[in-house]
């Protein structure tokens, strides 16, 4: 450590120091141009220069050095031009008065900052200069003092390289392009040399050094691709050959890895899309240990990043055009295809994959003679490409926005193109070759290496051939080959791989519009059942989210199956899940006990879960037969579920109750639609019955059954409704038990059932009272009284005022129709005053024996509510008189819930205890019910009606109502 | 000089024409004083006044009085014993009386100057003019100092110096200079391949070295003087490597190389290549040049 330490300190000193003499000198110097001693200024530079020789210092001190120099001689540069100019000096001859300086370092950098200036004065031998500094800087051939002086020697002349087209001593875009070619080659000469000096235990060190130096080695390439008028020609000719020759021939792992990425980076796609193949080879041809795959896939991606943010960019018109084309391309073969497989399938049975894959018919067998053929092709394109393109690409200059002029390029060239890559130039068989070619020549690559490669490629493909599904339908083929090549590997469980095959499944699934598509694509789900849960997990999530982003409808039953079959690990439990979902899958009583994580789980389930049943909406055919073909091929999916029925029934329930309706709206068009009815109508029976018994969840599974019974009662059909109703009072007698619960569920099969209307009187009134029974029964009072309350209205159905009343006997003798045929005679609407008087009456009892007044006070109130309800509706059983005597009943004890007297225990605090009111809310209550009757008196005025009976004058006085 | 030690009675001064219109060589004279002296070139005549006052207006008697212009070589370590390998005299007066400030023509006509003037470490060529007033007691003796430079015709042949030198499976070097006879503005271009490196160099630098050798042998005195040293490469080279070389001669002072002047003298020039490694071991090779002088303009 402290042998590490030690030398950190001193050049931390070192280059104070040196910092210290650059500045003086630099004061020096300046002083001495300001009196325009130009020898002393130069002999200070030379001074300050001199600093820079030193070898003790860390690659990131001597920049920092640098630094400090290259802004003193900025100063210099500046008077030297304005001495030129003035005539105080010339140029030339100070080009070679500087040259006097004994030492190499600042003898250059003296010659650089004069020939560069020399350079910006027009008519000077701007060609001669260049040639010579160049030369002359081969004399350093120390790495980081030559990196950095060659880095000087790029940045001084970057603003005066000729750009012109003329020989001559002005110099023209050749000399300048060999200037920096030869700049780049000779620095990555000495960037590649630092890696061999020194001891041999510093390399890491050494290593990091080079990695902190790399960027002057790119800069080199970023001046090349920001030349003006540098053309496809030229870089095919000269350029790219000529780097890509040092990049091999260097053999250094850091240096080829970098410039590789550089070039890929900083020249234009249009340059990339024609320089595929020698780019490519020359890949295969880098050392062993590069990491052969980041390359590839970084220009894979960035061609198909530039393919797409070609048809962002591409005329909108066009590109619309282009997309409907490809997308019906690609619809027919998608239909194609599965029609195929539909055949296949209805055939012989499933063939293997591998033998399907034949079908693609471009899939290739030979990959060598066929790379050549490609790479072959494409000089003899390029006359034509080169020419129209060379135009239109001279505007794009900076390095990062290069697509700036290639809109124009696609508009002008004759080439045509779809999504920016010229038609032919076959990006995806070129690649696809070179990769095969390459996981071939390179055995060592690992599995998580060709995974990655593999990704690209599909996102090359995807980008750029949206409608060619056989690309990746190749590509995931050739993954399930390897995959199942390094089966034994253990590298294939690495994260790495993982995640790269989870995201070349995920990539078809984001690309296509809609998932379907996936289903043309026959190697797709061998590959997925190959993954490992959590793949498979978060890749079903996606899918799904998918169908739900895009709201694709399903309509083919074997669409449903193939979704379905997709998302199987959503569906059922899988035998490599990581002990989660089974565990879950018992009843809410566990969970308590079993902690946090499993709650955490079960909320997850039930989300993606969620999901499913979201997506079970969107399975919708047209014809109403299909759709429950659809609703039955997802049921054979979920039934295999187990607890996760729970969440995906109740979504197929609703959905093929809706499937009910629609065959109801449809009755006078639809064959036979009452069996059909009655059979999905069965179907629905029985998966709540499932979701009852099997899953434990009563409250929906009743909940259901009354729906299911509205419909069918809609339907018509009795005893089937009646069924239903039946199983909904055992799912309530044999699972409900929770006092609330049960208040809510008689609630509900109350409101249900007074709404029903296909029973004939028995079954009506077996229902009705069995369900006033079980209302009765309840465990709390005030539940008891609400239930009873309530179940008066089942005595009392009324008609909707839009609906047409249907031919009925009187309504006050439900008594005489019972005999008669239960099928034909309706029950509907039934009316029974009596019985309502009745249940009133018994609400009323029920609420006196409550315990504390207040309860009862509030009950009384509810039971007014309903007297003055059916007094209004017309009940004769029941009479104004018994208004009178409960308001009067009321009256007299309302003040003492509000009295203070009243014990503070007694009082009970509103919310604590449930379902019990303030003083407050039942006093308000009472006032507004007497509002409401007085308004009814009001309103009947002398007709004589009932309301005239009824008489509140003394609550209405004590309670402070004026008329 | 040694006049004025004497409070000589008599004050010599020597004009030579057209001085002011000559161009004059900064030499270094006795003592760090820099004396400035007109430059002459080879045949070309020398004249002038010499113009001799009396002071205080006193007669004085002289036996004669004479101007010479000669040329020799002064041997440091021989002092005393100076070498005139020129002499032309001429007689100005008679013995006579001065009785008043006298000026006096001379001119010596197309004057043969053989050599270059030349100011060395152990040696001095010279020219100059001398006065001599002889008399019985305190005669005077003045003396003025011209420079001599000569042409010599470019050489006819001018090959470039290549030569392969090394190390036996060390170091293995070629080395290019573009001439071996350079003129004194001339500029020494060349270019140095590394063939073999199995030496971790640290830099390299081409020196010229002046040598002047002075008597002859036994009694030969060599005397070396490093002019310049220019480091013409920083860093190791690796097997392949080309580095040029470019020096500009117009800015060092130099002079012609002289062989045997007089066969008391050579000055000869060298270039030193010089490799240092990294434990600062210098391998190196000398090569010697010719430099001429060509006229200027």
């Amino acid at each position: 450590m402290s042998t590490d330490l030690a030398p950190v300190m001193d050049e931390g000193k070192l280059l104070s120091e040196s910092l210290s003499t650059v500045k003086i000198q630099v004061q020096q110097m300046k002083r001495h141009l300001e009196l325009d001693q130009l020898m002393d200024a130069l002999k200070s530079a030379s001074l300050m220069l001199a600093e820079l020789r030193t070898s003790s210092l860390s690659p990131k001190q001597y920049y920092e050095l640098y630094i400090a120099v290259f802004d003193a001689l900025r100063h210099l540069s500046n008077y030297l031009y304005d001495a030129h100019t003035q005539g105080r000096h010339h140029l030339a001859d100070l080009y070679e008065l500087v040259q006097y300086a004994g030492n190499i370092v600042p003898r250059l950098y003296l010659m650089i900052t004069v020939g560069s200036v020399y350079m910006s004065i027009p008519d000077s031998p701007v060609q001669e200069i260049m040639k010579d500094m160049m030369e002359m800087s081969r004399g350093v051939l120390h790495p980081i003092r030559g990196l950095f002086l060659r880095h000087y020697l790029s940045q001084q002349t970057r603003d005066h390289l000729p750009v012109g087209a003329t020989d001559g001593p002005a110099g023209n875009l050749q000399d300048s392009i060999s200037f920096v070619l030869t700049n780049f080659i000779e620095m990555n000469k000495l960037w590649v040399r630092l890696q061999h000096q020194g001891h041999s235990r510093d390399r890491e060190k050494r290593e990091m050094e080079r990695r902190d130096l790399r960027i002057l080695v790119g800069t080199n390439l970023v001046r090349l691709s920001q030349l003006d008028g540098v053309d496809l020609d030229m870089y095919q000719g000269t350029i790219l050959p000529s780097i890509l020759q040092q990049v091999v021939s260097c053999k250094d792992v850091i240096a080829q890895e970098y410039l590789m990425e550089v070039v890929i980076q900083v020249f234009t796609d249009e340059f990339h899309l024609h320089t595929l193949g020698p780019f490519l080879s020359a890949t295969a041809q880098l050392h062993p240990k590069v990491n052969i795959k980041q390359i590839v896939i970084a220009l894979i991606d960035r061609l198909a990043a530039y393919a797409a943010r070609e048809a962002e960019s591409e005329d909108p018109e066009e590109t619309k055009r282009q997309e409907e084309a490809a997308a019906r391309r690609l619809a027919e073969k998608v239909k194609a295809q599965r029609t195929r497989l539909r055949q296949q399938m209805n055939g012989d049975g499933p063939t293997s994959p591998v033998a399907g894959g034949a079908e693609w018919g471009s899939v290739p067998t030979s990959p060598v003679t066929e790379t050549t053929a490609v790479v072959d092709e494409a000089p003899s394109l390029n006359g034509t490409v080169a020419e129209t393109t060379a135009a239109s690409v001279d505007g794009s200059e900076s390095e990062k926005v290069l697509d700036k002029g290639k809109e124009k390029a696609t508009e002008e060239t004759s080439v045509r193109k779809f999504r920016g890559v010229p038609v032919d130039v076959k990006l995806f068989e070129v690649f696809w070759q070179q990769v095969v070619e390459l996981i071939k020549a390179r055995p060592d690559l690992s599995i998580q290496d060709i995974t990655a490669l593999l990704v690209s490629l599909t996102n090359l493909s995807l980008s750029c051939y949206p409608d060619r599904l056989e690309y990746v339908d190749q590509v995931l083929g050739f993954a399930h080959d390897k995959v199942k090549e390094f089966n034994t590997s253990a590298d294939l469980h690495s994260p790495q791989t993982t995640t790269n095959l989870a995201s070349l499944l995920l990539a078809p699934i984001n690309s296509y519009q809609s998932v379907l598509t996936l289903l043309a694509l026959q190697r797709y789900s061998p590959l997925l059942t190959l993954q490992p849960f959590s793949t498979r997990r978060s890749l079903s999530h996606a899918l799904i989210s998918s169908v739900l982003k895009n709201e694709t409808v399903i309509d083919a039953p074997e669409d449903v199956d193939g979704i379905l079959e997709l998302c199987h690990v959503l569906i059922k439990d899988q035998t490599d899940a990581a002990g989660g979902v089974l565990n879950v899958a018992r009843g809410p009583s566990s969970e308590r006990r079993i902690g946090g994580q499993m709650t955490h789980e079960r909320e997850e389930l039930a989300e993606e879960q969620g999901w499913i049943a979201r997506m079970v909406h969107l399975f919708r055919a047209e014809s109403l037969d299909v759709q429950f073909e659809l609703l039955q091929t997802a049921r054979r999916h979920f039934e295999t579920g187990g607890d996760r029925m729970r969440f995906t029934y109740p979504a197929l329930i609703t959905s093929a109750i809706k499937l009910c309706r629609r065959y109801k709206n449809r009755e006078h068009l639809e064959e036979e639609w009452q069996t059909k009815v009655s059979a999905i109508l069965k179907f629905i029976r029985q998966l709540i019955s499932i979701l009852h018994t099997q899953v434990e969840a009563p409250s929906i599974a009743l909940r259901l059954f009354l729906l299911a019974a509205q419909i069918s009662d809609e339907c018509g059909f009795e005893d089937l409704t009646y069924d239903l109703y039946v199983q909904a009072f055992s799912v309530y007698e044999e699972s409900i038990s929770e006092s609330r619960a049960q208040l809510q569920a008689i609630t509900l099969i109350i409101g249900t059932l007074q709404g029903a209307r296909v029973f004939g009187e028995d079954n009506y009134d077996t229902l009705i009272t069995k369900a006033a029974l079980h209302g009765a029964k309840l465990l709390k009072k005030p539940h008891q009284a609400l239930a009873v309350n309530l179940a008066s209205h089942l005595w009392w159905q009324e008609v909707a005022p839009e609906e047409e009343v249907p031919v009925k006997e009187a309504p006050e003798k439900p008594a005489a129709t019972k005999e008669d045929g239960a099928e034909t005679a309706k029950a509907y609407p039934h009316q029974d005053s009596k019985r309502v008087l009745e249940c009133l009456q018994k609400a009323l009892r029920i609420a006196n024996s409550a315990t504390e007044e207040i309860v009862t006070i509030q009950l009384y109130c509810d039971t007014l509510d309903q007297y003055v309800y059916y007094l209004d509706r017309g009940a004769p059983a029941v009479t104004p008189k018994f208004v009178n005597s409960l308001v009067e009943l009321i009256n007299s004890s309302i003040d003492n819930i509000s009295s203070p007297d009243v014990h503070p225990s007694q009082r009970a605090p509103p919310g604590l205890l449930e379902g019990v009111q303030t003083p407050e809310m039942i006093t308000r209550h009472f006032r507004n019910t007497l509002h409401n009757i007085q308004t009814k008196k009001n309103a009947a005025g002398e007709s004589g009606s009932r309301w005239d009976d009824v008489d509140i004058v003394g609550a209405l006085l004590k309670m402070g109502i004026t008329r | 000089m040694a006049a004025y030690f004497f409070s000589s009675p008599i004050d010599v001064e020597i004009k030579l024409d057209d001085e002011e219109a000559r161009k004059f060589v900064e030499i270094k004279g006795e003592k760090e004083a820099m004396i400035n002296c007109p430059l002459y070139y080879d045949e070309e005549s020398v004249s002038g006044q010499v113009t001799v006052r009396v002071r205080d207006g006193k007669k004085i008697t002289h036996e004669g009085i004479k101007v010479e212009f000669v040329g020799s070589i002064e041997l440091f370590y021989d002092r005393g014993h100076h070498h005139e390998f020129l002499s032309l005299s001429q007689e100005l007066a008679a013995p006579g009386e001065l009785r008043q400030a006298q000026t006096f023509d001379f001119l010596f006509k197309k004057v043969e100057k053989q050599f270059e003037s030349y100011q060395g470490i152990n040696v001095k060529l010279r020219y100059f003019v001398r006065v001599q007033i002889t008399r019985r007691v305190g005669g005077v003796t003045k003396e003025r100092d011209v420079w001599v430079h000569s042409y010599r015709m470019p050489p006819d042949s001018n090959n470039s110096i290549k030569m392969e030198v090394g190390i036996e499976d060390c170091l293995h070097i070629e080395f290019e200079y573009n001439k071996s006879k350079y003129h004194l503005k001339d500029v020494i271009v060349g270019k140095i391949y590394f063939l073999l490196v199995r030496i971790k160099i640290k830099h390299m630098e081409l020196s010229i070295i002046r040598r002047e050798t002075t008597g002859s042998p036994p009694n030969q005195y060599n005397e070396s003087e490093t002019i310049t040293k220019f480091e013409i490469m920083d860093g190791a080279p690796v097997r392949g490597e080309m580095i040029p070389i470019r020096l500009f001669l117009g800015g060092f002072d130099l002079t012609p190389t002289f062989r045997e002047v007089n066969k008391k003298f050579s000055t000869r020039y060298y270039l030193n290549l010089v490799l240092i490694d990294e434990e600062n071991r210098r391998y190196f090779k000398q090569q010697e040049i010719t430099i001429f002088r060509i006229p200027e303009n």
